[in-house]
């Protein structure tokens, strides 16, 4: 062990004194040149090739059309008529707060004016949805019952997860464009992992003994998968849509840049004019959306033998008819746009607090987006660009890989780290990579304390988990908002809403580590006498470990993906290549930066994720 | 030879090993009187079923016998086909199990075997009715047909009024009723119980043991039944095998079993029987005449049922067996000497 170290140190050495300071351009190894080649091949022969002629572009137009479908029948439809579709589905199940809540949420757009704007977002998440669902169940089904089909489609899934939003659209708008079309495509791919996921969890959580009790019985492969397996794994599958919505709208503004209009534009230009209020209640109008979807599909499934109101099937008639006579007599009176709308009087003191906020502690938040930008962002950046040799850096870094997870990851860090390198995109990187370890710092520093108080409040945590929840479904673009009007642009205000937008998620994983600690050994230490302190400390902390590094884990990635939304307020780094490869469009420098995030985020996830491994209880075997 | 001498079911040298590859190497390793760990770790491959052969008679109960990690769920479903017996002979009154096809598998699975599962294996989706009728449903029979059949069932088992609750609205006894008339309602002449009764609290357990044997009594059904619970066994089973470590160690009558265990292991759990409860005269009697004839008792009866007889009076009493001829007689001694054997 000791010489080991002492090698160690001789390489680091050896490396720091012999290697080259920051990453030098001329290893560049020209990935984008051929990358843009094929771009341009496409721009040439997008209506000649027969992959395009007879595939992309009849994909587009289908598409096109159901979207154009969803919306003008949306816009046809007087605003009274979706409200109370909502209330009567969500009513059946007798949750009548819930039905209340859900139809005044369908006409919130309405009275804060963002009407057409959310017709044309549930156009696009509709569509997309759907979409997921024709492609997701089935390729879900597949992995579960066909281990070659998981083996394959598994470490793609995986793959999916960390690589972040804009790296997708880059292809998508390569292939097909802009417009609402493709940015439906771009939403489908994004989206389409949980929906796979779930269908798959959902198959292969059907107790064994009900499918062998199919089996038993003589039922075929295709009756056992119709008559149990799929039925039994509803639930599921509707979580599955449940999630694949709820990341979709997650997009929503990313899918601006590829041509979305809809809410999304909306938000994105509340940024550009620095309208707080405005960003805040259109964002809610995406939240509503998100939180009618939810109910809804919730509504739709509930468990066998739940009390429901029992409808005959002549007063459903009776309802339907009702509800096309009211749209008809809604047209002909023209009770179609939403008949008034309080936007201005909710935003305009909202800004106005801003403005307040931002003059008055003034004295405060200067000086911290100083001291951050002088004393620790600028700094990294000389350390890790002119001080440390970049060949030291993979040394130290692999090396620690090894320690925690061994070779393999560790030949994983230094590929990964010389390959960001060779694109080109080591000072980029480097800026990134710093204002995530701050943010990162930043959100444990806060959500663990959070957390572990939570965990053992109960009805703290009842109260605060909704909040929570509501939290994520908010553009993360929206977070930056506020903070842009707060500190100046820059990546300050970056770094603060990657903070806020990541700790829900941290405080959550945190608490539940908290909270699901087994029982027994809780009470096996009050027996010997532990006091609080010594409980928390002694036994729940310590068996939580594996749950608060994955909440570190769930955190780091959230703060990457914000990086690309701290690139369009200012924050520099691979977020703001990002958003330069998209708006040229220039897809070499966009696979660049692709592959630099994917790198980084691969390689942090695993090296937590290992982490956590080594921190879990062994199991027995 | 006609089919109605062949046994119902009979197993020839069945083998299940686990793990990568065709685990004929395991086996070898195992006759070479290798130990399983070693086994494990030179092949990774366990072997939880080594060279079972029985058979079962028709109408006969048949329990299996052995404790968790034994193989007697895996043996169970080398003899229905839910797992693939890695060697071995399974047939059903002469026919080969193992080389039917998957169509010929399921129309023996429709129609002469079925299965009630130890989590009860019920569709959660389903109402009770629809479950019981499940079976019936696969093979395409009508609506009205199978409803009827299943109601019929219900009322069978004592459910009767329970028809449109769902599984999980019923205790777990009346869930176990519920598998027990669905794999009923397929009338299979094989019956298979996979620990049915094990996840029930013990009075519902005992319960539900009093309805099986009361509906044996009238079915008369080729029954293999599963348990860890050596009472229940000495209850239900006709015959009785023991299994440890994939392979039976002793299989006979329960009297056989209690009066002479074949291995420590089995002694381990004959010894906290009740002798006097499993054991028949039969194996009291000794040599001798009584004093006086007026008192008999069938060699058949259960200890248990004389020990009356022999609290009233000193004398011997005077055993005949089944065609009344006396074999013999059993006294307090004979009796006293059986159940200290117990103390010990």
């Amino acid at each position: 062990m000791k010489s080991r170290i002492g090698g160690l140190l001789v390489l680091i050495i050896a490396a720091q004194t012999f290697g080259t300071r920051g990453f030098p351009e001329s290893l560049n190894i020209g990935l984008a040149e051929p990358i843009t080649g094929v771009q341009s091949w496409v721009r040439k022969n997008r209506s000649s090739n027969w992959s395009f002629k007879f595939f992309f572009n009849p994909l587009i137009s289908v598409v096109e059309f159901g979207l154009n479908c969803v919306e003008s029948f949306f816009t046809w439809l007087p605003w009274f008529i979706p409200a109370i579709v909502v209330f009567a589905v969500i009513a059946r199940t007798r949750r009548w707060g819930v039905a209340v809540f859900a139809a005044f949420a369908v006409v919130y757009p309405g009275i804060v004016g963002v009407w057409s704007e959310s017709i044309v977002t549930i156009s696009l998440m509709a569509v997309s949805v759907l979409m997921c669902v024709l492609v997701g169940v089935p390729l879900g089904v597949l992995t579960a019952l066909n281990t070659r089909t998981e083996s394959i489609l598994r470490p793609i899934l995986d793959g999916m997860q960390t690589v972040p939003a804009t790296v997708y659209l880059i292809p998508i708008v390569l292939v097909f464009g802009i417009g609402p079309a493709p940015a439906a495509i771009a939403t489908v791919i994004y989206a389409l992992p949980p929906m796979v996921r779930l269908t798959a969890l959902g198959i292969q959580q059907v107790p064994r003994s009900a499918v062998e009790a199919a089996q038993m019985f003589g039922a075929t492969k295709r009756q056992v998968l119709a008559k149990v397996q799929l039925p039994l794994a509803v639930p599921s599958i509707i979580t599955g849509i449940n999630q694949t919505v709820m990341m979709a709208l997650g997009i929503v503004v990313i899918a601006t840049l590829v041509g979305a209009g809809g809410l999304g534009q909306e938000i994105n230009q509340t940024v550009r004019r620095l309208q707080p209020g405005r960003g805040l209640i259109v964002s809610l109008a995406v939240v509503a959306v998100a939180l009618v979807l939810d109910r809804v599909s919730m509504s739709l499934v509930s468990n066998p033998g739940a009390q429901r109101i029992r409808i005959k099937r002549n007063t459903l008639y009776i309802g339907l008819i009702c509800l096309a006579v009211m749209a008809v007599i809604g047209r002909v009176f023209g009770w179609v746009e939403f008949p008034f709308s309080w936007g201005t009087s909710f935003a305009d003191p909202i800004d106005t607090g801003f403005k307040w906020f931002r003059t008055t502690f003034d004295v405060v938040t200067r000086p911290f987006n100083d001291f951050v930008v002088r004393e620790i962002l600028v700094r990294a950046q000389t350390l890790f660009n002119e001080t440390i040799t970049w060949q030291a850096i993979v040394v130290v870094a692999s090396a620690f890989s090894y320690y925690v997870a061994g070779w393999k990851l560790s030949l994983l860090t230094a590929g990964g780290i010389t390959f960001i390198g060779l694109t080109g995109r080591w000072p980029d990187s480097v800026d990134t990579l710093a204002q995530t370890v701050v943010a990162v710092i930043i959100s444990i520093l806060i959500a663990l304390p959070l957390g572990i108080w939570l965990g053992r409040r109960p009805r703290a945590e009842s109260i605060i988990s909704p909040v929570l929840d509501a939290m994520q479904t908010i553009p993360c673009l929206v977070y930056a908002i506020p903070f842009v009007m707060i500190f100046s642009v820059g990546p300050v205000p970056g770094i603060v809403a990657a903070v806020v937008y990541a700790i829900p998620p941290g405080i959550r994983l945190t608490s539940l580590g908290i909270r699901q600690v087994n029982y027994e050994s809780l009470e096996a230490a009050t027996t010997f006498g532990a006091t609080q302190r010594q409980v928390l400390w002694g036994v729940r902390v310590p068996l939580a470990m594996p749950s608060i590094i994955l909440a570190i884990n769930q955190m780091v990635m959230m703060v990457l993906a914000m990086a690309i939304i701290s690139g369009m307020v200012g924050g520099g780094g691979l977020g703001y290549r990002s958003i330069e490869a998209l708006t040229k469009p220039d897809s070499g420098l966009g696979v660049e930066v692709g592959i630099a995030i994917v790198i980084m985020a691969t390689i942090l996830d695993r090296l937590l994720q290992a982490t956590a491994k080594r921190l879990q209880a062994p199991v027995a075997i | 030879m006609e089919s109605g001498d062949l046994p119902a079911l009979d197993l020839r040298n069945i083998w299940k090993v686990f793990g990568p590859g065709d685990g004929s190497r395991a086996i070898e390793l195992v006759k070479n009187g290798m130990s399983r760990s070693d086994i494990l770790q030179q092949t990774q491959q366990t072997v939880a079923v080594r060279d079972v052969s029985f058979s079962v008679a028709r109408g006969e109960t048949f329990v299996v016998m052995g404790l968790s990690g034994s193989g007697k769920s895996t043996l169970i479903r080398c003899l229905s086909r839910l797992i693939e017996p890695t060697q071995g002979e399974v047939s059903l009154s002469g026919d080969n199990l193992l080389a039917m096809n998957e169509e010929q598998l399921r129309e023996v699975r429709r129609g002469r075997m079925s299965m009630v599962f130890q989590h009860f294996g019920l569709f959660p989706h389903r109402k009770v009715i629809d479950n019981i009728a499940y079976g019936l449903e696969v093979q395409k029979i009508d609506k009205q047909a199978r409803i009827a059949k299943a109601t019929e069932m219900l009322k069978t088992v004592g459910l009767d009024g329970w028809a449109d609750h769902y599984p999980q609205q019923l205790s777990g006894g009346m869930q176990q009723r519920v598998g027990l008339a669905r794999a009923l309602a397929v009338d299979p002449q094989i019956l298979l119980f996979d620990e049915p009764f094990s996840a029930l609290d013990p009075l519902i357990r005992k319960e539900m043991q009093d309805e099986l044997i009361r509906l044996q009594k009238t079915m008369q059904r080729t029954v293999v039944f599963i348990t860890h619970d050596f009472a229940e066994a000495l209850r239900l089973g006709d015959r009785i095998a023991i299994m440890k470590d994939g392979s039976f160690d002793q299989v006979g009558t329960p009297e056989e079993i209690v009066s002479s265990p074949a291995t420590p292991y089995v002694r381990e759990f004959v010894n906290d029987v009740p002798r006097a409860k499993v054991l028949s005269v039969k194996t009291v009697t000794v040599a001798g005449t009584a004093a006086t004839s007026s008192r008999t008792v069938m060699s058949t009866a259960k200890i248990e049922t004389i020990i009356p007889m022999l609290l009233e009076g000193d004398e011997a009493i005077t055993v005949t067996d089944a065609s009344n001829k006396i074999i013999g007689i059993v006294n307090r001694q004979s009796v006293a000497k059986i159940l200290q054997a117990e103390q010990k």
